[in-house]
């Protein structure tokens, strides 16, 4: 069984937080269900969903990662590929959003959308900022000192919530938390309903 | 002396160096009080870090930058004293007393446009002040680009003040005045409220950003000459250009 840390699944990187977003997928039974990977740049979260037992598996992604350098990525020919905004995509019954919510300039707008598209299950992975308010913290990307790490690829860094910014946003578009949130490095995982 | 109501004494204890409030049951003298409780243990009950409420004593005995009650008298410092042939765009403005204001400073002409939210508070629509035009709608929809627009009470009612901003600014040609709800921390965040928390009328309040997140915010959706006006008790008045 292929996991997330296989060196095929670049994108998911190779520490703790790909085995992290491993163990999430893992937790909800896929079977016969479908599966969309949002912001799956080249569908390894898709894949893995569909070795578990999905029925259908689809990534869309903005194609963003284009702003980083990253080179066009391998696709698995199992997996449908949409190049849009999630925000036009057809509900599936699990769906998964691993780091895209801080590239959102409108969070709750997006969290939202996620509610309308997950019919069962939210996967959500994103990176957090400490602290015990109920905050998001505004970052200014154009700013090299700004990113996060310092020096980081990433322009397009905009809100990142604390953890408890994030469940009160996830109440207040009307998902309710499955479980304990879990904490890898500076990522937040969980499951939402 | 003893009263028929209740009645709540401020102490210092000179044992403790502590300011404290004590409640003190009718008929009763303040060897009486329900509890003696110190304003510091109050403040980190609400996590307000004791600098902040040095803060703004100090800043309310700032006569001229920050009068520390009248929200107000700093919303109407913020309309341009020198109004003469601008079109002023007053959003979320209610009554419209501050387009009226603008015309009597000379504004050409001054609109009022609301989406009657306020009905959510209970608020009855008031009586329409001379000469200010009177429109209902989302200010999002408004396309016609005024001089001077003022965004007075309304950033935090916006679920995406984002993308509130940038419209603002598409719509504005020389100056715009905004007021908001501020949160005290130093940190360039946006704290978000769950519904009716913070009034419980209200059920359309989603951000209280600090003073620090809402300056990154108009500076990233590209507004410039970012200036503070005042801030009377949690609220914050600045004006801006495009």
């Amino acid at each position: 069984m292929p996991t997330l840390t296989d060196a095929r699944f670049r994108s998911q990187g190779t520490g703790a937080l790909a085995a992290a977003q491993e163990r999430l997928v893992r937790a909800v039974p896929l079977t016969g269900r479908t599966f969309l990977d949002v912001g799956g740049y080249d569908g390894t979260v898709a894949a893995l969903a569909l070795d578990l037992g999905a029925r259908a598996a689809t990534v869309v992604d903005n194609g963003e990662w284009r702003q980083y350098g990253w080179p066009a990525p391998e696709r698995d020919d199992r997996v449908s590929y949409v190049e849009a905004d999630f925000r036009e995509q057809a509900p599936a019954d699990v769906v998964a959003c691993f780091n895209v919510l801080y590239h959102l300039e409108d969070p709750i707008g997006g969290l939202r959308t996620l509610r309308a598209v997950a019919r069962h299950r939210l996967l959500l992975c994103t990176s957090y900022v400490q602290g015990p308010e109920h905050t998001w913290r505004l970052y200014d990307a154009s700013d090299p000192g700004e990113r996060v790490p310092p020096g980081a690829i990433d322009y397009t860094v905009y809100f990142k919530p604390t953890i408890s910014g994030l469940l009160r946003a996830l109440g207040r578009v009307g998902f309710a938390v499955v479980g304990e949130p879990v904490t890898t490095g500076d990522h937040v995982l969980l499951v939402a309903k | 002396m003893t009263k028929d109501a209740w009645d709540l004494r401020v102490g210092y204890e000179p044992r403790l160096g502590s300011i404290y409030l004590a409640p003190i049951p009718p008929h009763h003298t303040e060897a009486a009080a329900f509890f003696r409780l110190p304003v510091s243990t109050i403040l980190r009950g609400l996590k307000i870090p004791p600098e902040a409420l040095g803060q703004m004593a100090t800043d309310a005995g700032r006569p001229g930058v920050d009068d520390g009650q009248d929200v107000e008298a700093l919303m109407r410092a913020a309309v341009p004293a020198d109004c003469t042939g601008l079109t002023v765009l007053d959003i979320g403005g209610f009554h419209g007393r501050l387009a009226a204001l603008a015309l009597a400073h000379g504004a050409r002409r001054a609109v009022c446009l609301d989406n009657a939210q306020y009905t959510h508070y209970g608020w009855t629509q008031p009586d329409p002040l001379p000469g200010v035009e009177y429109v209902a709608g989302d200010f999002l929809d408004w396309r016609e680009p005024f001089d001077v627009t003022l965004l007075m009470n309304v950033i935090y009612h916006c679920q995406n003040p984002w993308l509130a901003l940038a419209h603002l600014r598409s719509i504005t040609r020389q100056r715009m005045a905004l007021c908001s709800l501020v949160t005290w921390t130093e940190k360039p965040v946006w704290e978000l409220y769950r519904t009716r928390e913070v009034n419980p009328d209200d059920d359309t309040v989603y951000w209280g950003p600090s003073e620090a997140g809402l300056t990154r915010l108009l500076e990233l959706t590209g507004w410039k000459e970012i200036t503070v006006v005042g801030k009377a008790l949690e609220r914050l008045v600045l004006t801006c250009r495009p």
